[in-house]
């Protein structure tokens, strides 16, 4: 097919492929949809039948280099696509559960924080999957072959940026950002023409000052901002505002090294063709001394324009932030009482809810986490802080199950120290909040909650042995599923919180669950492979569940032989 | 011959960063400057600092395996393309680690030269340890 004729082919395969996507149960973006709600319409695995679920198929990647598993699979027209740590793209024939093709990304210079993981793939016409790299490459992959079909350096990988999440199309144009906050990069977020790869616009996460190219009209102050002492919502933040402006020229020039990196998943409302994504934190993460200002957008909620890539808007959770509580669990959007908002859980333990238009704050929840001593100083002894530097909510992304206006969201329980510049001489991380020591003796624990969006509260709760790091998955079935760093997978009432559901895995399920169907079935897919940087234990499992073959074809049984069998729950099942 | 190539390095850090390093002694041995010079530069003489850093240790690499100045290039070249250097990364990448690691009070005392050997080891994993 030539060139001349081929740029009309891909926006009619999208319109095609979105609107069977939609129909037929196909799971075909990170987060389940345009607005990265991870809620399925799906119910057949409900409530009343949870109880029986089993592992029906087990893909295991046979990767040598484990690292973080944090992958959410793609399904599309019967294949399963799927990414690994250190970047091998795999596509499963889900009906014969073999292997179609396998790409290993040969990757050059790689500087990555967290842990080797890749969370996932995009699809664009059901012709070409996307993945980025941890050399920081964006590839394009024929869907039926696994063969490149190009391949592009969104940033030097030498200069520490690398690409982590999994990208996203909007009409013809594939959406990426870049991680290495802690690395001093300027982030950034790009959009290429998916068929030809070509660069369509760029969208700086610092921006620059007044002078620059790529100046924002949205931050007329640049980087440096309003000086802000407080958080938006009020909180105080001890900044000394008057030695940060007397420091300001010494350090003219730190917006060039910034950080503010974008490494998850944006979202996408086609109504006002807007992308929203959460941007990562300052650089340097420790010393806000070298880098006086608000440090805008690092921290922030931001609003951009999908055609041009202009700032819509943004709010600034943690204004020139010194406690690594940036802002990483991708947005959600959301219709509340008639009005679309925008979700996002954050690292400092809070929920927000943002007006889509304008980004004003309509609501911060409750904290569904323990809070103490929020945005105190360090001390010599050390300032015991709540959330630790991994939060709150880490990069886990949330459901948001639409029918009950619930958000569910799993965070990290991790008290912690926050120390002055001494130490005593010893190798340490230096990176993410290594200021921050864990207590020890002190509990850690996992917390998975659901927040009642329209008041802000929490509306349950559920404790778990360890902090969480991985996702939520919600669908019309009344469940949501999440799981643990000790390989627990689970199930839970959205309603009432209470536990219907577990299989432990093994490894850590330490990635965002999906659903799909295939062959009229439903089921539910999550990676098993761990996390490096909490260290659970690691693996290459990629399990899929479904109810037993037999249950499936006969239509979920009789409520009351399940209360006799099993003594499921059946309060809030789906009709 | 294992460690030449440091001090090959160490000489160009001697030589650029002093250019860069304007305000510090200049009668103090480059093996001598510590944290508290490097937090004593502003953020562009440490930029001029790493960089000088990076092209003394990978030129004193590249000069290992190269007879003649053509070889240098050629060696420069090939090292820069297959991201094989000893220090693979930019100069904001070890400017921001360094400022990192002098962050804590008592890492100042330890010479430069030694903070982007351990910043470099943390990042690649280990390379033969210079004796401090």
């Amino acid at each position: 097919m030539s060139m001349s004729t081929r740029w009309w082919v891909a926006p009619v395969l999208l319109a095609a492929a979105s609107q069977a996507a939609a129909q037929s149960g196909d799971w075909t973006t990170y987060g389940g949809n345009d607005w990265n709600q991870r809620y399925s319409r799906l119910k057949t695995i409900s409530t009343a039948n949870v109880s029986q679920l089993i592992p029906r198929m087990i893909f295991q990647t046979g990767i040598t280099k484990l690292g973080s598993f944090e992958n959410t699979p793609i399904v599309s027209n019967g294949v399963m696509y799927v990414t690994t740590p250190y970047n091998t793209a795999i596509a499963y024939d889900l009906s014969t559960k073999k292997e179609l093709w396998r790409y290993e990304h040969k990757l050059g210079t790689t500087i990555f924080c967290c842990g080797p993981n890749n969370r996932g793939m995009a699809i664009h016409g059901g012709a070409h999957v996307y993945m980025g790299t941890l050399d920081a490459h964006l590839v394009a992959l024929g869907a039926k072959d696994g063969k490149v079909v190009w391949d592009k350096e969104v940033a030097d990988p030498a200069f520490g940026y690398s690409i982590t999440h999994a990208p996203l199309i909007i009409g013809d144009n594939v959406i990426v950002g870049v991680s290495g906050g802690e690395y001093g990069i300027r982030g950034s977020v790009t959009a290429y023409n998916a068929v030809t790869g070509d660069q369509v616009w760029r969208w700086y996460s610092i921006p620059a000052p007044k002078g620059d190219s790529t100046f924002d009209d949205k931050a007329p102050n640049g980087w440096w901002g309003t000086w802000a002492p407080k958080t938006p919502d009020g909180a105080d933040l001890h900044r000394d505002v008057t030695k940060e402006k007397g420091d300001s020229a010494k350090y003219a020039d730190a917006w060039t090294r910034g950080g503010g990196g974008v490494w998850m998943t944006p979202a996408y409302d086609k109504e006002s063709n807007t992308i929203f994504f959460a941007v990562g934190n300052p650089s340097p993460d420790l010393d806000g001394s070298v880098r006086p200002g608000d440090n805008l957008y690092t921290d922030c909620v931001v609003a951009i324009d999908a055609g041009s890539g202009k700032t819509k808007w943004y709010y600034q959770t943690v204004p020139h932030d010194v406690w690594d509580l940036d802002a990483v669990s991708p947005p959600v959007v959301t219709s509340l009482g008639g009005k679309k908002v925008v979700v996002h859980a954050g690292k400092t333990g809070w929920m927000y809810v943002l007006d889509a238009e304008t980004g004003k704050l309509v609501r911060k929840s409750d904290s569904f986490v323990p809070q103490e001593n929020m945005f105190a100083l360090p001390s010599d002894k050390g300032t015991r802080m709540l959330p630790g530097a991994n939060g709150g909510a880490e990069w886990s992304p949330i459901s948001v199950d639409p029918t009950l206006d619930y958000g569910f969201v799993a965070a990290l329980h991790q008290p912690m120290n926050y120390i002055v510049h001494t130490a005593p001489w010893e190798k340490r991380r230096l990176w993410l909040g290594s200021a921050f020591v864990a207590i020890p003796g002190e509990e850690q624990y996992g917390l998975f909650s659901a927040v009642n969006l329209k008041t802000g509260k929490v509306a349950w709760q559920n404790k778990v042995a360890q902090p969480m790091m991985g996702g939520a998955l919600s669908t019309a079935g009344g469940l949501t599923f999440t799981g643990e760093g000790n390989g627990n997978f689970n199930a839970y009432n959205s309603k009432t919180g209470k536990l219907l559901w577990q299989f432990n895995a093994g490894a850590g399920c330490n990635s965002a669950p999906m659903t799909f169907t295939h062959g009229g079935e439903q089921f539910i897919a999550v990676a098993c492979g761990g996390n490096f940087q909490i260290s659970y234990p690691l693996g290459d499992a990629l399990m899929v569940f479904g109810l037993p073959a037999r249950s499936a074809m006969m239509g979920a049984p009789s409520k009351g032989m399940m209360k006799k069998k099993t003594g499921a729950d059946t309060t809030g099942a789906a009709k | 011959m294992t460690r030449s190539w440091w001090w090959a390095a160490l000489c160009a850090v001697g030589f650029v960063g002093g250019r860069a390093s304007a305000g510090l002694d200049p009668h103090r041995h480059w093996s001598a400057r510590n944290g508290d010079d490097w937090r004593a530069m502003g953020p562009e003489a440490q930029v001029a600092y790493t960089d000088g850093f990076l092209a003394g240790a990978g030129f004193a690499q590249a000069a290992e395996t190269a007879a003649d100045s053509a070889g240098l290039r050629a060696a420069v070249t090939s090292l820069q393309q297959s991201g094989r250097f000893r220090f693979p990364y930019g100069a904001n990448v070890y400017v921001t680690r360094i400022n990192d690691y002098y962050w804590w009070e008592n890492h100042r005392p330890l010479p430069t030269w030694y903070a982007f050997w351990e910043v470099n080891t943390s990042l690649i994993g280990p390379t033969t340890e210079p004796a401090r």
